[in-house]
């Protein structure tokens, strides 16, 4: 693949390595493989250069991971649990209620998502919750055997979370009995309204990692995230969230989604506030299966939003260096999204050989997401028709062999896709109700999206050449102390 | 016109000078301080003379090249950098040195019970004089059953002759042929009849110890114990099989050009090592020792610093804890240690840190060097 950065470079993506660099007439032959004539080395460049990329190119070729055919192997349930004891389980995330206190008007448990579930009045009660996390627990001691380095951690997620309150303080309180000699992770995903100074008290005690949805300002913010009579949550919200921050709890962070009619600006000024929590995760309504979010934008909204996003990474340009914590809206949207291409990239690990050859999909099993009925699931956001197991029974191995196998069918391109490692697609994208879409028809605008990605990476690099470096370790290295397990 | 080292090509700082590393030929160019300046500066985007004649060299090194415009040069790296910020991953065990025994009629002047110092005496047989109960052969096999849990790569069974209890040898090596491709059997040349080896050659490999170079064969890997003051007659044509162990009886007075101290010690780089130096001990990292008598060691040679007795406890509860956990050793990566951190070869230099130990009885020291990274010299042997 070839992109260009802002300033008109050409660069060329080497899939096979896992890099890329700057792109030239001679090296593009060379690697097109396509014969020289002495005539194009004088116009493209001199002997020098023919000199140098041809032995550049030779250099590569000495690392490059050789061609290998994905392998035809059906996984077993025994390699998935074999795979879960050693880098599963990190994390097992209680849905503790479908029910939810507002509306926001993108929620996944909404009518705009038609293929996941819709919001309820259901609540997991204790013994439900006992019965996961007592399975969870004998799988995680089962497992230090293989991986000794795996802390226990347990998410509460809902509907929202904080409205079933007495069964997260349950939970906690049997755990520390029942396993004291072990240091747990919590964490809870909260829109914040209930965040009482009660309920922050027993979430600070227990070194609860607190994630609360911000989408910015009052007018950002509100535009969406609301209670069921329209009104806006932006005032409680922010409320709760200072009274935290001015705790000096330290493990607590925000969560803003964004869409077309975002003003990224006022988001940049807004989270560059002292009182308000560091962003940790930026990301658009997810366009996954069954979606209809999107309809309600017009192309000039869309163009408006390009528009001003293009204004801001000017922006982003003259200032990064200089008056911009690596912690902003800007570095966040700009250096870290795009980068991820860059630094998700196994460079020079061949995975053709890998029960996972494509895409950048987890087993399942690495997290487990529990719900009211005390079904399992691979996370909490994939739909609900791909159960992993239940309380009753535990993970089902053999199930989860099945969607892994049903799953790689399904990804048809991946052989021939020009940027398969720096893929970051998983089954979310993939699924519909208990199958999945071929790759071959949700790829098709990825290179170009990808493209994009790279471009604004190498403008920043042309630009600032350690700032991407710096900004992926300082906000790594902080998303590591303040949630562990949220990154992944 | 601007000038950038190549994706493969990493530019390291010293206290007074840099040293570029080329990852995929291996070489390491040591630059003064004035190549390091332009180097810095031009690794920066700053523009740089297109006659340069130094720049000009390491573009016909193939090392770096010249642009009209700014570039970003993504560099080369194994695997994902995000990766070491995930907490939880389980650890990287690449080899394990079990010590099955500890007896031996043989009084050669190297062994460990002399309290010798050998630069590789981890790959040599020693016993040693110490109190403890042996392991019993049960719990050496379920030991091999842990460390494949933790699919550890590769099996180093040594300890003393192993031939004294010949029948025990036997058993453990069947048992760990079961789960273990890797298998190395390691004592003295002499300890092994034609029999045994040719037992032992279907069932690992074997790495026999001498302090003869007539004994070096070809069938086998030897490590060949050697006064390090004459350590200088072996240099040169050795045969790919042999490993120099070094022996220094109190270490005093080590000539400057001393493998053990000198411009030697730094090897050829490549992109494995190198992301492995950044972060971990080039030697101790992705390693485990249990001696005959159960304790869990860091190295075979780092006999005082135990992490406690497998007796009662099982093998993976050493990985846990910050202090006393066998990360703690694998962590002593060079930018650990107050010297090597302001050293431009810390990611390409070898370390012993049983050496190191023996010599001051301390973890963190580092005087078997004879860089001064603060002048950028190296002590020159006398004329």
């Amino acid at each position: 693949m070839e992109f260009e950065s802002q300033s008109g470079t050409t660069y060329y993506y080497d899939n096979e390595i896992g890099i890329a660099f700057p792109s030239h007439p001679l090296l593009k032959k060379m690697i097109a493989a396509t014969p020289l004539h002495k005539e194009e080395i004088s116009v493209a460049g001199d002997d020098e250069d023919f000199l140098f990329y041809s032995r550049f190119l030779e250099k590569l070729n000495k690392i490059r991971p050789k061609r290998n055919t994905p392998r035809k192997h059906t996984i077993t349930a025994d390699e998935v649990k074999s795979m879960v004891l050693r880098e599963g389980m990190i994390q097992m995330t209680l849905g503790v209620t479908e029910d939810c206190n507002l509306r926001c008007r993108y929620c996944i448990f909404s009518d705009v998502y038609t293929l996941s579930r819709n919001r309820s009045r259901n609540v997991m009660d204790f013994p439900t919750a006992k019965k996961a996390l007592d399975y969870y627990m004998s799988l995680f001691l089962e497992g230090r055997e293989y991986n000794p380095l795996r802390r226990p951690s347990i998410g509460f997620y809902g509907g929202e979370p904080l409205l079933n309150f007495d069964l997260i303080k349950k939970c906690v309180q049997y755990l520390k009995t029942a396993y004291p000699e072990l240091d747990f992770h919590f964490s809870v995903t909260t829109n914040g309204t209930l965040l009482t100074k009660e309920k922050e008290e027993f979430l600070k005690e227990h070194g609860f990692y607190i994630s609360i949805s911000i989408d910015g300002p009052k007018e950002e913010h509100d535009r969406n995230r609301v209670y069921p009579n329209g009104k806006g949550t932006f005032s409680d919200v922010i409320k709760n969230a200072n009274r935290l921050i001015a705790s000096g709890y330290d493990r607590c962070n925000a969560i803003c989604v964004f869409d077309w009619k975002s003003n990224i600006f006022d988001l940049e000024a807004f989270f560059s506030r002292p009182d308000v929590p560091k962003l940790s995760i930026i990301s658009s309504p997810a366009k996954q299966g069954g979606c209809t979010y999107f309809s309600q934008f017009s192309e000039e909204d869309f163009k408006a939003f390009k528009n001003t996003e293009s204004r801001a990474f000017q922006y982003y340009l003259e200032h990064a260096a200089h008056d911009m914590d690596s912690h902003s809206f800007f570095s966040k949207f700009f250096s870290l999204f795009a980068s991820r291409s860059l630094y998700s990239v196994p460079v020079l690990v061949p995975r053709e050989q890998t029960a996972l050859p494509y895409s950048g999909t987890c087993v399942p099993g690495r997290k487990i997401f529990v719900d009211c009925q005390g079904n399992f699931h691979p996370c909490e956001r994939i739909n609900q028709f791909f159960p992993t197991g239940n309380v009753q029974f535990g993970l089902d191995f053999q199930r989860i062999a099945g969607i892994m196998n049903e799953y790689l069918e399904h990804l048809d391109s991946c052989n021939s896709c020009s940027i398969s490692k720096t893929c970051g697609f998983c089954y979310t994208q993939f699924a519909q109700k208990g199958c999945f879409d071929y790759a071959s028809d949700i790829c098709k605008d990825v290179e170009d999206f990808k493209k994009i990605d790279y471009s604004r990476t190498f403008t920043i690099g042309e630009n600032h050449p350690h700032l991407l470096d710096v900004t992926v370790k300082d906000y790594y290295s902080w998303l590591s102390k303040i949630s562990p397990t949220l990154g992944d | 016109m601007y000038f950038r080292l190549n994706p493969e090509c990493y530019y390291i700082k010293g206290d007074q000078q840099g040293a570029i590393y080329d990852l995929i030929e291996g070489d390491v160019y040591a630059l003064s301080p004035e190549e390091s300046r332009k180097i810095d500066a031009s690794e920066d985007n700053c523009a740089v003379d297109p006659a340069d004649p130094f720049l000009r060299e390491l573009k016909q090194r193939v090392v770096g090249n010249f642009y009209e415009k700014k570039v970003f040069i993504e560099k080369l790296r194994l695997g994902s950098p995000i990766v070491e910020y995930q907490e939880g991953l389980p650890p990287v065990l690449m080899r394990a040195v079990l010590e099955i025994g500890n007896h031996c009629d043989r009084s050669c002047w190297y062994c460990g019970s002399h309290g010798i110092s050998r630069s590789r005496g981890c790959f040599g047989c020693n016993i040693w004089d110490e109190k403890g109960t042996p392991v019993d052969i049960n719990r050496w096999k379920e030991l091999i059953d842990e460390l494949h849990s933790l699919q550890c790569q590769a099996l180093f069974i040594k300890g003393g002759d192993l031939t004294k209890e010949w029948e025990k040898t036997q058993e453990i090596l069947e048992y760990a042929n079961k789960q273990f491709t890797s298998v190395f059997v390691i004592g003295h040349m002499n300890h092994f009849s034609k029999e045994a080896c040719d037992y032992l050659e279907n069932k690992a490999n074997l790495i026999l110890q001498t302090d003869s170079i007539s004994d070096i064969g070809t069938r086998h890997h030897y490590l060949l114990t050697t006064d390090y003051q004459k350590s200088h007659e072996l240099s040169g044509n050795l045969p790919t099989n042999v490993i120099v162990d070094m022996v220094s009886r109190n270490f005093d007075p080590l000539q400057p050009d001393s493998p053990l101290n000198s411009k030697k010690k730094i090897l050829k780089t490549n992109l494995g090592q190198f992301t492995h130096n950044n972060k971990l001990h080039p030697c101790l990292a992705n390693s485990i020792t249990i001696t005959w008598n159960g304790e869990v060691l860091p190295c075979p040679m780092m006999r005082k610093q135990s992490l406690g007795n497998i007796g009662d406890r099982k093998l993976w509860t050493f990985f846990r804890g910050a202090e006393d956990s066998i990360q703690k050793f694998w962590n002593i990566s060079l930018n650990s240690l107050n010297k090597c951190s302001k050293c431009e070869f810390r990611y390409t230099c070898t370390d012993c840190r049983a050496l190191e130990v023996a010599k001051t009885g301390d973890l963190y020291s580092k005087v078997l060097c004879n860089y001064d990274p603060s002048k950028g010299t190296w002590q020159q042997p006398a004329a």
